[in-house]
């Protein structure tokens, strides 16, 4: 089934005087449960096409269906809750919420959605936190968990939310590559079990392998697409 | 609203620096906005009973014909009230009226001061026609009498104010004693003082009364004291002089009581009339002392003394009067008095002839200063104000910038604009309650401590500011009230640029910081 539709959608932005071309016309679909890789070097526009796909930036132009909804006409508030309900998101440098332990950084999204029993944010995080391994840190703070470790309570709260989608941007590039192939292996599975759509971005050819689809990109534009 | 108190105290706790320099902000401001309402508040106060009740009087009953409000420009205008009795009557069924008193207000000129000495300017002084012992039921203990004492009732004399025996010495180097005084060294001036020696003094008055028409007499009145306000006496003395009613009345050209008509006995007006009428002065039966004792009720000697003495006997409170002064009850607006004072005297047709002002009106210009130093004190209040609102905006616009990268994470987890929002002012709420509260006690503490402290001041700017002589803030719950208000309003508005900003950090935002 069709989860995202991505059609030519281009992104510009000014820089100084002159316009950076971030995307130049992308196509591309997406379909549930895929564990898709967006390929390139850096500058392609990988990351710009994840931020567009996860509501968290504006096309220039183009079109982004996400289910049946088009995202490119969708005010902040809609687009806010779109993220909250649909899209789970892992970053690179794991932007956890100091000021919260682990088990509040997981909760976190689940605090934000309404009509939730707090026995039901319970049972979810408590389950998150099982599957990625932290169970013994739930009480510390981001700053006291190594790198891995952050990262796994960024995709706990990334899946928290049982979101349709997920997307990773670099998810290993600050990691050792044991902890990155770890924190792959982990995705994949539940992605598996799940059936989670994930889009995630890398420059790494050791993390494609994981992928079920590759997409490169290159200059702004889909230069090939593999299963 | 629990995930956003749990992290914006979190936050506060994390930024320690940031929040003890909001807090110290909001400390200082709810410190000194508490000790400028309670120095507001004293000042307000002080003036009420110091200046107002004391000595000025909420309303001013006067002549309806005087149309401008403001008592020393109309001076030489104020003519006698009429229907004086009617109107005493009118006043004194008002419910909010606490006392009041009739007297005669004008000024006159010092002839034989204005004459002498060094200066050539013609000195005036201002007259406050009383009767000594209802003006002390009135205004109670607000005055000294530094020398001398206050003429008894029926004695003729003039009260002079400390404030213009100094001036006079300064203008035409005469020092005015009380009769039968002597100079009293700790009341001299410096000047009068290095001339003690050949210091020339005087104890009476030539005064001539200035009036609107030219039937004023000049009268020679003894110096039967000198007083002085117990508070902001360097303000006010020059126009507070006291004068025995009937003296008042003589040297202003008014009808004294001696001069007014008394009710003869029966006999005696027959007498009257019988002189009057030429007829029977020339009749056959004249009016002769031998045929006068026929009459039994003429044959005791006791009963024509009496009648003599009947004669003699002055009523002072005569209708003689050309202003009115009342203080209303504690608590009553005497703006509010007044219109029903008028309103009263509309119903009882009096209003053509009296009208009731508020002191506002009636003492302008010191109305105006009151006014004045309150604007003072308030702008230096909103500045505080307007500094707290502003470094608070800048360090929370700063806190919002510094996290953009966590503010925009959450941003694209879910979080909309009014939860970023929230965070901030339940940091500053935080703050505010902590820093403000303490700010707030610590100004109650401050003005507790100013009370028994008992700083005086001479400056008459300063016992303006003051409302008296003594900086006596006081603590109100209406000040108290005022300063949480102050408090809540502060935060609040100091938060708008912050929260503007943290509104405007986009879910982007967080992921170019990264």
């Amino acid at each position: 089934m069709c989860r995202i539709k991505v059609e030519s959608v281009t992104k510009e932005y000014p820089l100084g005087k002159t316009i950076v071309h971030a995307l130049r016309g992308v196509d591309l679909t997406v379909q549930t449960g895929d564990f898709m890789s967006v390929v390139g070097a850096s500058g392609s526009g990988k990351t710009t096409l994840l931020n567009i796909i996860g509501c968290v930036d504006e096309a220039t132009s183009g079109s982004v269906k996400i289910g049946d909804e088009e995202i490119t006409e969708m005010k902040d508030k809609k687009l806010t809750d779109l993220r909250l309900y649909k899209i789970g998101f892992i970053f690179q440098t794991f932007n956890l919420i100091p000021v919260l332990n682990i088990r509040e950084n997981v909760e976190f999204p689940l605090l934000l959605m309404k009509n939730l029993k707090r026995s039901e944010i319970n049972k979810r995080t408590e389950k998150l936190i099982d599957q990625v391994g932290i169970k013994e840190f739930i009480k510390h703070r981001p700053s006291e968990l190594s790198g891995g470790q952050r990262q796994r309570v960024a995709i706990a709260r990334a899946l928290v939310t049982n979101p349709e989608i997920v997307l990773a941007d670099e998810p290993t590039a600050n990691l050792d590559s044991e902890t990155g192939n770890m924190i792959l292996e982990l995705m994949k599975e539940l992605n598996i079990r799940e059936k989670t759509t994930f889009i995630f971005s890398t420059h790494d050819p050791d993390v494609i392998k994981y992928a079920s689809k590759v997409v490169r990109i290159k200059d702004g534009l889909i230069s090939d697409q593999e299963a | 609203m629990r995930l956003i108190y749990k992290i914006a105290v979190r936050n506060l706790l994390r930024h320690k620096r940031r929040s003890i320099a909001v807090g110290l902000v909001i400390f200082i401001g709810a410190f000194f906005m508490t000790l400028g309402n309670g120095a507001i508040g004293g000042m307000e106060k002080g003036m009420e009973f110091n200046i107002v009740k004391g000595i000025m009087s909420d309303i001013t009953i006067m002549p309806a014909e005087i149309k401008n409000d403001n008592l020393i420009s109309s001076l030489a205008d104020l003519t006698n009230i009429e229907r004086y009795k009617e109107v005493k009557k009118i006043i004194k069924r008002q419910n909010d009226v606490h006392k009041f008193l009739f007297t005669l207000f004008g000024s006159a000129v010092m002839l034989d001061i204005s004459t002498q000495g060094s200066s050539n300017d013609i000195e005036d002084i201002i007259l406050w026609g009383v009767d000594f012992d209802e003006y002390r039921e009135m205004y109670g203990e607000n005055m000294d009498i530094i020398e001398g004492e206050a003429p008894e009732k029926g004695e003729k004399g003039i009260l002079i104010n400390k404030t213009l025996r100094d001036r006079i010495y300064n203008l035409h180097n005469i020092w005015l004693l009380p009769e039968n005084g002597s100079l009293v060294k700790e009341n001299l001036t410096s000047e009068a003082l290095a001339a003690y020696d050949s210091l020339k003094t005087r104890n009476d008055l030539v005064l001539m009364g200035i009036t609107g028409s030219t039937t004023s007499t000049d009268v020679r009145v003894p110096v039967k004291g000198i007083f002085k306000y117990k508070q902001i006496n360097e303000l006010v003395g020059n126009y507070y002089n006291f004068i025995d009613i009937e003296t008042a009345r003589e040297c202003l050209g008014y009808i004294t009581a001696a001069d007014m008509i008394t009710d003869l006995p029966e006999e005696d007006q027959r007498l009257l009339n019988s002189v009057d009428d030429e007829a029977n002065l020339f009749s056959d039966n004249p009016v002769s002392e031998s045929n006068f004792y026929e009459n039994p009720e003429h044959k005791s000697d006791d009963n024509l003394k009496s009648n003599k003495k009947e004669n003699v006997t002055h009523d002072y409170n005569t209708e003689t009067f050309n202003l009115g002064r009342i203080n209303v009850k504690q608590g009553e607006s005497p703006e509010i008095a007044s219109e029903r004072i008028n309103l009263a005297f509309k119903e009882a047709n009096l209003d053509k002839f009296v009208r009731a002002v508020p002191w506002r009106r009636s003492w302008s210009m010191i109305s105006g200063f009151i006014g004045a130093v309150g604007s003072g004190l308030m702008i230096f209040i909103n500045c505080i104000f307007f500094a707290a609102i502003l470094m608070i905006a800048n360090t929370m616009s700063m806190a919002a910038m510094e996290r953009t990268g966590e503010i925009g994470t959450m941003r694209v987890i879910g979080a909309q604009k009014r939860f970023t929002s929230g965070m901030f002012i339940a940091e500053t709420s935080f703050l505010s309650f902590i820093f403000g509260g303490l700010g707030i006690l610590s100004g109650i503490v401050a003005i507790i401590a100013f009370n028994v402290m008992d700083i005086r001041t001479a400056s008459p700017f300063l016992q303006f500011a003051f409302g008296g002589n003594v900086f006596r803030p006081i603590l109100e719950i209406n000040g108290i009230i005022t300063c949480i208000v102050q408090l809540a309003v502060i935060p609040l508005l100091g938060l708008i640029y912050p929260v503007l900003v943290a509104r405007r950090i986009r879910p982007i935002d967080a992921m170019t910081r990264n």
